[in-house]
């Protein structure tokens, strides 16, 4: 199983030039020659990400969206809302059970956001 | 109030899903300078886009111009407002932004050139232009991508979705089980103001008719004979919404053999006019269902789609009287015939599209000038090969002119 969380850097195995070029054209994946490893970018197309990687590789590929306030896996595999969420069309960050489940879990995430404009260094 | 109005976010921190494009936006518009490209933001309905530019808006102190597709935007009105606009850069001073909203919505008819000043607008913009649209596909997104850098929304994760609803449901002191809470995600489909529209059906009238589908599909053909038999206008009404049956788009012709059987209007089109009532008593129907098929009409063309749960009153209150005791009847234009009107109107429109070349006037004009135009020649003893000729028209539509001018000598002979 080849396991993708958005936003971070993944290794694959060796795919060869053509799925390669698949990957880079119609998936629009992102590769780092130095790192030599992948990242899912806002534009990438994930539904032709997870066809052409499930081709060339006969492997499932599991998508996992990270928490926006830690910023560590959302943990889809365990989440109840697996079978309703379709990950390759909904937006590409999330939230964890355990911020889910802090009481002030929306203040919390609405904190994260600005802390992420601090970053970006945007005043509003 | 609407919770999905009443809970519109304020601020850009308070909306949920796509942090990465409101990031984006707000970077554009915090860093834009004359000049630099619009943005054109897409995605499905409910996923905050006219959200965040109403919010950005207000915490970046901008002055909006708001054009969205109930508003007129044809090439006249546009190049009324925009050189205002554009002057006026600061508004009482203010910054100014315009925002043009379901762009995908403007159409080659109703927003007459409208599209083309658009275009020519987004090519030097002095101030900030944002456009939004639903497809992210099609003629004019494909335009629009050419001159606007591009923001894609897309729908909100489940969970967030929950978040969101808790923060609501708190907010109104409201309380909704696991299980329906569950299920109105499911239904929403990552879509906030469904999400929200649903819950507040659920939480105040007890009733959600998303989660309820099955009170919702009874068969067009029975739904028309028992709205034609209902011994009230209520329960007649009634009849009507629980009906499997749309409101289709009468613009659009291309709908397949399902689309138009389920077709409220034609279904009780088709039975009042195979019914054996009375001339008046028909026409008076007709009129109402006329009515009812302009309103279908306007709404869909300014995609007021909310508005179309009004037709069902509008046919219930005013068809009641008059339409006690007919039934369903699905009527089928005989192949033969078909065939004839559909040879017919191609016919007359080639006969249209020349007359209109030749004397400079757009289709529609021409097309009413036709009958008096063909009517003069069958009573006229003009030569009409000889008009022809002189009026440059092809040679193939000679015949097609005559045997249209032989067909109403025979009508005015009888």
């Amino acid at each position: 199983m080849i396991r993708i969380l958005l936003g971070d850097w993944f290794n694959l195995p060796r795919v060869g030039s053509d799925v390669f070029s698949k990957l880079m054209r119609q998936a629009r994946l992102r590769y780092d020659r130095n790192k030599r490893m992948f990242l899912v970018e806002p534009e990438t197309n994930i539904s032709i990400l997870t066809a052409i990687l499930k081709e060339a590789l006969n492997d499932d590929v599991v998508i996992e969206l990270p928490c926006f306030i830690c910023e560590k896996s959302a943990g889809c595999g365990d989440c109840g809302y697996l079978e309703i969420c379709d990950r390759t069309i909904v937006s590409n960050q999330c939230i964890c059970k355990e911020c889910f489940e802090q009481i002030d879990a929306y203040e919390r995430y609405c904190d994260a956001f600005s802390q992420k404009l601090a970053t970006a260094k945007i005043k509003i | 109030m609407m919770w999905s109005e009443k809970y519109r976010p304020k601020r850009v921190r308070q909306m949920v899903g796509n942090e990465e494009s409101r990031i984006t936006f707000l970077e554009w518009l915090v860093n834009w300078k004359d000049g630099s490209k619009p943005v054109l933001l897409t995605g499905p309905p409910g996923t905050g886009k006219t959200t965040l530019v109403k919010a950005v808006v207000d915490e970046l102190g901008y002055d909006m111009v708001e054009l969205n597709a109930s508003d007129v935007r044809t090439k006249d009105k546009l190049q009324s407002i925009i050189p205002s606009l554009l002057s006026n850069a600061s508004v009482l001073g203010k910054k100014t932004l315009l925002f043009l909203d379901e762009v995908d919505g403007m159409s080659a008819r109703g927003d007459r050139g409208g599209f083309t000043v658009l275009l020519s607008l987004l090519k030097s913009p002095t101030v900030p232009i944002v456009l939004a649209a639903n497809a992210e596909v099609g003629e004019q997104i494909k335009e629009l991508k050419r001159v606007a850098t591009i923001i894609k929304f897309k729908r909100i994760p489940p969970r967030l979705l929950a978040l969101y609803l808790d923060h609501v449901l708190k907010m109104e002191s409201a309380k909704l089980s696991i299980g329906d809470k569950m299920r109105l995600i499911s239904v929403s489909n990552g879509d906030v103001r469904t999400l929200l529209n649903e819950a507040q059906s659920l939480a105040t009238a007890g009733f959600a008719e998303s989660l309820h589908p099955t009170n919702f599909s009874v068969d067009i053909d029975r739904a028309i004979t028992d709205f034609f038999s209902a011994g009230t206008v209520e329960d007649s009404l009634d009849i009507l919404m629980r009906s499997e049956g749309f409101y289709n788009d009468p613009r659009f012709a291309g709908y397949d053999t399902e689309k138009r059987r389920t077709d409220k209007l034609a279904a009780l089109f088709s039975s009042i006019v195979t019914s054996n009532v009375d001339v008046e008593r028909m026409a008076e129907m007709l009129n109402i269902l006329s009515y009812a098929d302009v309103m279908v009409g306007r709404m869909s063309s300014t995609r007021q789609w909310r508005l179309l749960r009004y037709i069902d009153t509008i046919i219930a209150y005013k068809l009641f009287k008059e339409s006690r005791g007919l039934t369903y009847s699905q009527y089928d234009i005989p192949f033969v015939l078909m065939n004839r009107v559909f040879r017919e109107a191609r016919l007359i429109r080639t006969i249209i599209t020349a007359l209109a070349k030749n004397t400079h006037m757009s289709r529609r004009r021409a097309a009413i000038f036709l009958p008096y135009l063909l009517f003069i020649l069958s009573r006229s003893k003009i030569d009409l090969v000889e008009f022809l000729d002189t009026n440059n028209m092809d040679s193939a539509l000679t015949e097609l002119i005559k045997s249209e001018t032989a067909k109403l000598s025979k009508v005015s002979k009888k």
